[in-house]
């Protein structure tokens, strides 16, 4: 049985044991997190990894104001951010692709269901800022004033790269969407 | 609106319920680094391992740089003592002196060798072995060796009543040690620097400074011309032909060049308008005096002077690496003597166009034209009425306007002309001004 409280005095202690039985219990939905906010899976298990060592090393700072898990997520954003700014240097050459704006317009969604795996593969490939604004905003609830703090960006930046995020989200789905209905149209009379 | 719902909705409905398996290998990963940072935290509730062996170090190095100058003190006066017996705790300690003064020869090891007799071996003992300590001290002792082998005595400063030996390397030619600095490391072509020789046991020294250039003085001086890196080398040399290298670079950055042009344009109020063209070289930042208290850092500045005057006009050049060219234009905007006339009236004939030949000197009142002093070598003169219409345009020295445009004779009135030309020296000048066309009844 899993004893949040009990866990939480043992990780305290430091005690191994006790770390290991929050990490197998948290560390799934967190890493789901990372994703969402890196796209691939490497760089999401560093953010955990780094992530993980700060709640265990910051444990004996938390003050039960809000739950646990609502602490530890704060903390793997919070360590997303660092990530972010960390890599900015190595983020000067954007794809000229990513920043040509195709398809001004809306895009429609449509009826069509896509799979995580689909869906993460639309946010990687979205500029680094982008991903950051739309994953805090539309997805963790930040207001664009903290947007715009955290990301050392203006206010006005962090609210024009979230519609343009959305934007490109909605457009490479549905762009993703008429790819499979073809497929599957291809598909079937194959069958046939 | 629908579709902006939808996105956020089509998000959260994915990822609210998304828990991907960390890889096996995150944990271990994990556990490590927590355990690393769990160390390395500075912390009075953990006071580990790490800060106390800090700290030992530190105390270490001290005691060792301390009692090092007491050895180097009394090396001088004390030689020829013999070792004594010693107890266990000064015997490590020993140990460790031993080690430590002749680490820092080993690599002079060969010179020792070529010196001594079956005193390199003694040498190897001393730096290769600690544990052989036994065997060096009888060797010490050995009274015949001492010119060579000086013991030096040693206080140890912890236990400052026990007296032991201390081993010291002499040998009659000292390996030599090529040691320079230079009055500077970099700066703007052509480049002059003196090198200040502080090699060490050497007499003969070979300087190449790396651009082909070589020296045998002692503390030479040299002028590097050109930009480049170049790697100035000194080899010192001891009567032995044992030989010592150092090195350095010095970077010598290119220097820019300053340079420019003017275009002079003057307006009717006898403002003088000055556009510079500026063809500098590798320069990185500008700054113009205009010669009239003003001064500006673009590139291509435009300008206006008040009044013409004999104006000496500066531009300064510098590259990033703070190398700087001038140059100067005295006498820019000398009016004193003007280069061209340029009549305010004139009364074309009256009986038909005349095709406006001319020849400069010549003064004809039938056809406009300037008159030159000097003859430039571009020219462009053109001729618009009151409406903006350009009527005449000639770039024929000897074409001046006749009057006519399309064969017809212009009313009388008042008329502008711009006049383009481009000397010798590579000035332009560009003056307008308007002609009054008087035609007699």
């Amino acid at each position: 049985m899993f004893d949040e409280q009990k866990i939480l005095l043992q990780c305290i202690k430091n005690d191994p044991q006790a770390q290991r039985i929050l990490y197998e219990k948290y560390a799934p939905g967190l890493l789901g997190v990372c994703m969402r906010f890196t796209g691939n899976r490497p760089e999401a298990e560093d953010i955990l990894q780094e992530g993980f060592v700060k709640v265990f090393l910051n444990i004996k700072d938390f003050q039960g104001r809000s739950s646990l898990i609502g602490w530890m997520r704060r903390i793997i954003i919070n360590t997303a951010i660092t990530n972010y700014h960390k890599n900015l240097k190595h983020q000067y050459h954007v794809d000229i692709d990513d920043v040509k704006e195709k398809n001004i317009g809306e895009c429609d969604l449509g009826e069509i269901e896509f799979t995580q795996e689909e869906m993460l593969n639309v946010i990687a490939e979205l500029p680094a800022g982008y991903k950051m604004v739309f994953n805090l905003y539309a997805m963790e609830g930040f207001k664009h004033k903290e947007i715009a703090e955290q990301l050392k960006i203006d206010v006005n930046t962090s609210k024009s790269q979230y519609s343009r995020a959305r934007k490109l989200l909605q457009c490479k789905l549905e762009e993703l969407g008429r790819e499979k209905l073809a497929r599957n149209d291809s598909d079937t009379e194959i069958e046939e | 609106m629908e579709n902006k719902r939808s996105i956020e909705k089509l998000f959260e409905e994915k990822f609210q319920s998304y828990h991907p398996e960390p890889s096996p290998e995150l944990w271990p990963k994990l556990s490590r680094q927590l355990k690393w940072r769990n160390f390395m935290r500075p912390s009075w509730d953990s006071f580990n391992i790490a800060y106390l062996s800090g700290i030992i170090i530190a105390s270490a190095i001290t005691i060792w740089v301390l009692t090092n100058r007491n050895n180097e003190s009394k090396v001088q006066d004390v030689k020829n003592s013999l070792p004594e017996m010693e107890d266990l705790s000064n015997e490590v300690r020993n140990n460790e002196n031993i080690s430590t003064e002749i680490n820092p020869s080993d690599s002079n090891n060969t010179s020792i060798q070529q010196a001594g007799v079956n005193k390199a071996g003694n040498t190897k003992n001393l730096s290769s072995t600690r544990n052989e300590k036994t065997g060096l001290s009888d060797k010490n002792s050995d009274p015949s060796k001492t010119a060579s082998l000086s013991v030096a005595e040693t206080r140890n400063t912890s236990e400052s009543s026990v007296q032991h030996p201390e081993p010291e390397i002499r040998n009659s030619a000292l390996p030599p040690r090529a040691f320079f600095i230079s009055s500077s490391e970099t700066g703007c072509a052509p480049l002059q620097i003196s090198f200040t020789n502080l090699s060490t046991e050497a007499d003969n020294f070979t300087w190449s400074f790396g651009d082909g250039g070589q020296s045998n003085e002692l503390n030479p001086e040299y002028i590097f011309d050109n930009p480049g890196e170049y790697f100035v080398t000194l080899t010192a040399k001891n009567e032995n032909d044992d030989i010592s290298v150092y090195h350095t670079i010095i970077r010598v950055n290119e220097v820019p060049e300053a340079s420019f042009m003017i275009e002079k344009q003057e307006d009717l109020n006898q403002n003088i308008s000055v556009y510079f063209y500026n063809y500098s070289r590798g320069a990185e930042s500008y700054s113009w005096d205009f010669g009239d208290g003003n001064i500006s850092t673009e590139a291509n500045p435009t300008h206006v002077f008040d009044t013409p005057g004999n104006y000496d006009i500066l531009l300064k050049v510098s590259s990033n690496y703070g190398c700087i060219d001038t140059m100067i234009l005295s006498n820019a905007l000398k009016s004193q003597n003007p280069v061209i006339k340029i009549p305010n009236a004139f009364s074309p004939n009256k009986n038909g166009p005349n095709g406006g030949y001319y020849s400069n000197g010549e003064n004809r009142n039938e056809i406009f034209h300037p008159s030159f002093i000097e003859t430039p070598v571009e020219y462009q003169l053109r001729i618009f009425n009151r409406n903006g219409n350009l009527l005449f345009e000639s770039k024929d020295l000897n074409i001046g306007w006749d009057g006519y445009y399309m064969q017809e004779l212009q009313p009388r009135g008042v008329y502008i002309y711009k006049l383009r030309v481009k000397f010798e020296n590579g000035e332009y000048l560009v003056k307008m001004g308007d002609v009054t066309v008087f035609i007699q009844d």
